[in-house]
C-alpha cells in the first residue's frame, strides 16, 4: 500500500460522494413542492 | 368538520384560528407577534402554497390551547387565482386533513379601509367566528385621521374591533384575549350587505337539499363564481340535479340583479364605503401626508424616472465600490489558506482537489458574498420602505402595453432577486394567459446568480474609468446588463402577445403602501438569511459540482506527459552548471512546470471534450475553457466561477505576483488555431460572456419550479430552449458586430 493508492481512494471517494449528493438532492428536489431549497435568495423572511 | 378538538395527553382543548387579510396589510407581523418563535412552515396540501402554523397560549385561558394558522393574502374571496382558492377553501375548512377555523382574525390595513372591509364582509359569511385587528393605526393617525373602532363594531354586526400596531407589539396581548373570549360565545350577525335578492336566492337553494352544514358564504360563492371551484365542489357533493338546480337559482338572480361579479362589488364596495364613511374622522387640517408629498416626486412622470434611475445606478457602483475591500480580504485569505494547506498535503491528485478543486473553485465564488450582501441590502430597503410598487408603477405603461398584467411587475421585480420566488409570485395573476408569460419571462430579469459572473468580466476587462466625470464605467456596464434582460423581457412578451396570446392587454390595479421606515432588524435578518442560502450552496451542490469538474478535468494524468517533462526538467537543471545560467534555468523550469499544466489540462477528460466543442463556440470568442465553463454551470451558473476556478489552478502553476482568478484569466492566451498566443479575454469577448450569461437560463431550480408552476414539461423546455438560443445568439452578435467595430 503506498501513498498513491491511499490518495486515489480518497480522489474517489470524493468523487462518489459528490455525484451521490448531486443525484440525492435531484430525487429531492423532484418530490419536493418546492424548489426554494437551493436558491441563493428565496428565504427572505417574511411572505 | 369541526375544528376545536382535545389536545392528546395534555386535557386541553386545542382552538384552530385562522389568520387572514388583504396582501401586505401585516398579516404575518401579526402571526409573528402571537406566536414568536413558536411557528412551523410547510405547504397546504397537494399545492405549492405555503401554510405556516404556530402555537400559543392566553392567560387566565389555561384550559384552551391556540393553534394559529397563517392564510394566504387575498383580496376576495371570489377564488380565481391558486392563492385566493387556498385562502377561501381554508377559512371555509374545505381542506382535506385541515380543521375548519373556531375563530377568523382578520387582520385589516387601517389606512386601506374600504377595500379591506370588502374582503371582511365576505369572512363574516363563513360562519365562523371573526374578529377584526385594526392594524397600523399609528400610520393612521400619522396622516391626520381616527377610527372609531367601537362605532365600526356596531357597524359590523358586533364583531370584535381590536385596534393594534403589529410591528410594535401595540394591542397583541388584548387582541389574544379577545380570541380566547370570542371562542364559543356567539357568533355576530352579519350586516346584510348582498341584499333580499341574494337571501331568495340561498334560501331556494338551501330548500332544494344543499350539501348538509354548508355555510352562506360558500353559498354565496357557488352561485356567484360561475364555473368557480366553489360551483364544481359544490355540484361533485349534490350529483347530476343539483346542476340543475343552481343554474335555475343563478338565472333567477341574474334577473334581479344583472352581471353577478359586477353586483357583488357593487354591493360589497358601497357598504364599506358607507361604513368607512361612518367610522374614519379627519382630525388634522394637514391635507397631505407624508406619502403624498413624497409621492408628488417620487411618482412624477419624469422625475419619478429620473429617482428611479439614479437609484440603480447608485445600486450598482456601490455594488463595485463597497464590496471591493472586503473582497480583496476574503481573496488573500483563501490564498493564504491554500498557501498553509496545501505543504501539508503530499505531492498528488488529492493536494490538487484540495487547492486547486475546493479552494481555488468554491473559493472563487465565496469572493462574491460581499456584493450579494450589498444588493440584498438595497433590495430589502427599497421592498421595507414601500418603494418597490412605485418601481413598478412607474414602468407599467411600458409592460401593460406589451400584454403582461400589471401584477407581472412584483414578480418579475422579485426575479431580480431569485427567479424561484419569483415565478411563485406569478400565482397572484388570475389571467392564466398573462401568469403564463410573466413566468416565460421572469428567468430573463438578472438574478443573485448572476451578478458573480459580471463583476468578475467586469473587473477584469471593464476599465475602471469615469464616464462625464461622476459615472464609474463598471457601474454603468453593470446597470446595462440589469436593463438588457428587462428590455429583452419586454420585447419577447410582446412577442408573445402579438403572434401567440392575442389578446388585449392587462389593467393595472396595485396597492401603493404608505412609506416606511426599514428597521434594521428586519432589513438584516432577510439580508443573513439570504447571505447564508448562498454560502450554504457554495457549500454544497457547487462544492459537489466543483470535485467532479476537478476530477474531469485533473485525469487521466498521463504519464506519457509525465515522464516527456520529467526528461526536460533533467536537461535544463544539467545544463545549470554555473551561478550565471541558474537563474535563466529556474525561469525555464517555471515556464516549464506551466507548460505541463496546460498539456495535462488539454488532455483531460474535459479537455478533451473541451476541445471537441470548440469549434461550435469560437464564432462567440470563447476559448475551450471558457465553453466548458459555460457548459458545466448549466445546472446552476455560479458554477462557472468554480469550473474557471479549477481550470485556470489546474492549468498554470500559481506565483506570487497573479495568484487571483482575474489575473489568471488576464493572462490566457489561445493555445490553438489562428489567434495562438493572443489574448482570450478581451473586453468585447468580456461582453459576449455577460450577455450570453443575460440572457441564458442555467438554472435547474427554475426549471423545475416552472414545471410546477404549470403542470408540465412543455412551458420549463419552452422557457430553456428560448433562452439558450436568444443567449448563444446575443453573444454570436456582441462578439461580431463587437469585433468589427474594435478590431
Amino acid at each position: 500500500m503506498n501513498g498513491s493508492f491511499w490518495q486515489t481512494a480518497i480522489v474517489l471517494a470524493a468523487v462518489a460522494t459528490a455525484i451521490g449528493y448531486l443525484i440525492r438532492n435531484a430525487l429531492r428536489r423532484r418530490k419536493a413542492q418546492s424548489a426554494c431549497a437551493n436558491c441563493p435568495a428565496v428565504k427572505s423572511g417574511r411572505r | 368538520m369541526k375544528g376545536a378538538a382535545d389536545k392528546p395527553g395534555t386535557g386541553r382543548r386545542t382552538i384552530t384560528v385562522a389568520i387572514c387579510g388583504n396582501p401586505n396589510c401585516g398579516k404575518s407581523t401579526v402571526f409573528n407577534a402571537i406566536t414568536g418563535l413558536r411557528q412551523q412552515v410547510g405547504n397546504y396540501p397537494g399545492v405549492t402554497v405555503e401554510k405556516t402554523t404556530g402555537r400559543f397560549s392566553v392567560d387566565n385561558f389555561d384550559s384552551l390551547a391556540f393553534e394559529l394558522h397563517d392564510i394566504p393574502g387575498t383580496y376576495s374571496l371570489a377564488a380565481y387565482s391558486p392563492d385566493e382558492y387556498i385562502a377561501a377553501q381554508a377559512l371555509f375548512g374545505q381542506i382535506a386533513g385541515e380543521p375548519r377555523p373556531d375563530v377568523s382574525v382578520c387582520v385589516i390595513d387601517a389606512t386601506n379601509l374600504d377595500r379591506a372591509l370588502y374582503f371582511v364582509f365576505q369572512v363574516q359569511m363563513t360562519g365562523s367566528a371573526v374578529i377584526v385587528a385594526l392594524n397600523m393605526i399609528d400610520l393612521l393617525e400619522k396622516s391626520g385621521q381616527t377610527i372609531d373602532h367601537l362605532e365600526l363594531s356596531k357597524l359590523l354586526g358586533g364583531v370584535p374591533v381590536v385596534p393594534i400596531v403589529a410591528s410594535r407589539g401595540q394591542g397583541i396581548e388584548q387582541l389574544k384575549a379577545t380570541i380566547a373570549r370570542t371562542f364559543g360565545s356567539a357568533n355576530s350577525q352579519p350586516p346584510d350587505v348582498y341584499g333580499p335578492a341574494m337571501t331568495v336566492a340561498l334560501s331556494s337553494l338551501r330548500e332544494s337539499s344543499s350539501p348538509r352544514g354548508i355555510s352562506d358564504g360558500e353559498l354565496i360563492r357557488v352561485l356567484l363564481d360561475e364555473s368557480g371551484p366553489a360551483e364544481r365542489a359544490y355540484i361533485a357533493a349534490g350529483g347530476d340535479n343539483s346542476r340543475e338546480r343552481l343554474l335555475a337559482v343563478r338565472a333567477r338572480l341574474k334577473v334581479e340583479v344583472g352581471s353577478l361579479t359586477t353586483f357583488e362589488s357593487g354591493v360589497l364596495s358601497k357598504s364599506a364605503t358607507a361604513i368607512a364613511g361612518k367610522v374614519l374622522t379627519r382630525v388634522s387640517i394637514e391635507h397631505r401626508s407624508p406619502t403624498d408629498r413624497i409621492d408628488a416626486i417620487v411618482l412624477h412622470r419624469v422625475a419619478g424616472l429620473f429617482i428611479l434611475g439614479a437609484l440603480m445606478l447608485i445600486m450598482f457602483q456601490s455594488i463595485f465600490a463597497w464590496a471591493e475591500p472586503i473582497m480583496s480580504l476574503i481573496d488573500s485569505l483563501f490564498g493564504a489558506i491554500s498557501g498553509w494547506v496545501g505543504p501539508m498535503i503530499p505531492d498528488g491528485p488529492v493536494r490538487s482537489l484540495v487547492t486547486d478543486g475546493i479552494i481555488g473553485g468554491v473559493g472563487s465564488v465565496l469572493i462574491f458574498l460581499p456584493q450579494i450582501v450589498i444588493l440584498f441590502i438595497f433590495i430589502a430597503i427599497l421592498e421595507d420602505s414601500g418603494y418597490m410598487p412605485r418601481a413598478a408603477f412607474l414602468v407599467d405603461r411600458a409592460f401593460g402595453w406589451c400584454g403582461l398584467s400589471g401584477k407581472s411587475l412584483i414578480p418579475m421585480l422579485s426575479s431580480f432577486a431569485c427567479a424561484v420566488p419569483g415565478i411563485m409570485a406569478t400565482r397572484t395573476i388570475e389571467n392564466r394567459r398573462q401568469r403564463i408569460l410573466t413566468i416565460i419571462v421572469s428567468p430573463l430579469m438578472s438574478c443573485s446568480a448572476r451578478l458573480p459572473v459580471y463583476t468578475i468580466m467586469i473587473a477584469a476587462f471593464i476599465p475602471n474609468t469615469m464616464v462625464w466625470g461622476f459615472l464609474g464605467l463598471q457601474g454603468l456596464v453593470l446597470s446595462s446588463l440589469y436593463l438588457l434582460g428587462m428590455i429583452v423581457a419586454i420585447v419577447i412578451a410582446l412577442l408573445v402577445r402579438i403572434f401567440v396570446f392575442k389578446g388585449q392587454r392587462g389593467s393595472f390595479l396595485m396597492e401603493l403602501p404608505s412609506y416606511k421606515m426599514p428597521t434594521l432588524s428586519s432589513v438584516g435578518i432577510r439580508v443573513f438569511t439570504r447571505a447564508k442560502s448562498f454560502v450554504l450552496r457554495a457549500g454544497t451542490v457547487i462544492f459537489a459540482i466543483t470535485i467532479i469538474i476537478w476530477a474531469l478535468s485533473y485525469y487521466p494524468h498521463s504519464e506519457k506527459i509525465r515522464d516527456d517533462f520529467a526528461e526536460r526538467r533533467a536537461q535544463i537543471q544539467s545544463s545549470a552548471t554555473n551561478p550565471s545560467n541558474t537563474a535563466e534555468a529556474s525561469g525555464q523550469l517555471l515556464a516549464l512546470k506551466n507548460e505541463e499544466s496546460g498539456a495535462y489540462l488539454r488532455d483531460s477528460y474535459f479537455g478533451r471534450l473541451g476541445q471537441f466543442i470548440e469549434p461550435a463556440f469560437t464564432p462567440l470568442g470563447w476559448d475551450w475553457k471558457v465553453t466548458m465553463a459555460a457548459l458545466a454551470s448549466f445546472p446552476a451558473r455560479e458554477v462557472v466561477i468554480a469550473t474557471l476556478g479549477t481550470i485556470y489552478n489546474l492549468g498554470s502553476e500559481t506565483d506570487e505576483e497573479s495568484s487571483g482568478l482575474v489575473d489568471k484569466m488576464r493572462a490566457a492566451v489561445w493555445e490553438s488555431g489562428p489567434q495562438t498566443g493572443q489574448p482570450v479575454f478581451t473586453p468585447v469577448v468580456a461582453l459576449s460572456i455577460m450577455v450570453f450569461f443575460a440572457l441564458c437560463c442555467q438554472c435547474g431550480a427554475t426549471l423545475v419550479t416552472i414545471k410546477q408552476e404549470t403542470g408540465g414539461w412543455g412551458y420549463p423546455v419552452l422557457v430553456f430552449v428560448y433562452m439558450t438560443g436568444l443567449a448563444y445568439l446575443g453573444a454570436l452578435a456582441v462578439y461580431q458586430i463587437g469585433g468589427g467595430l474594435f478590431s
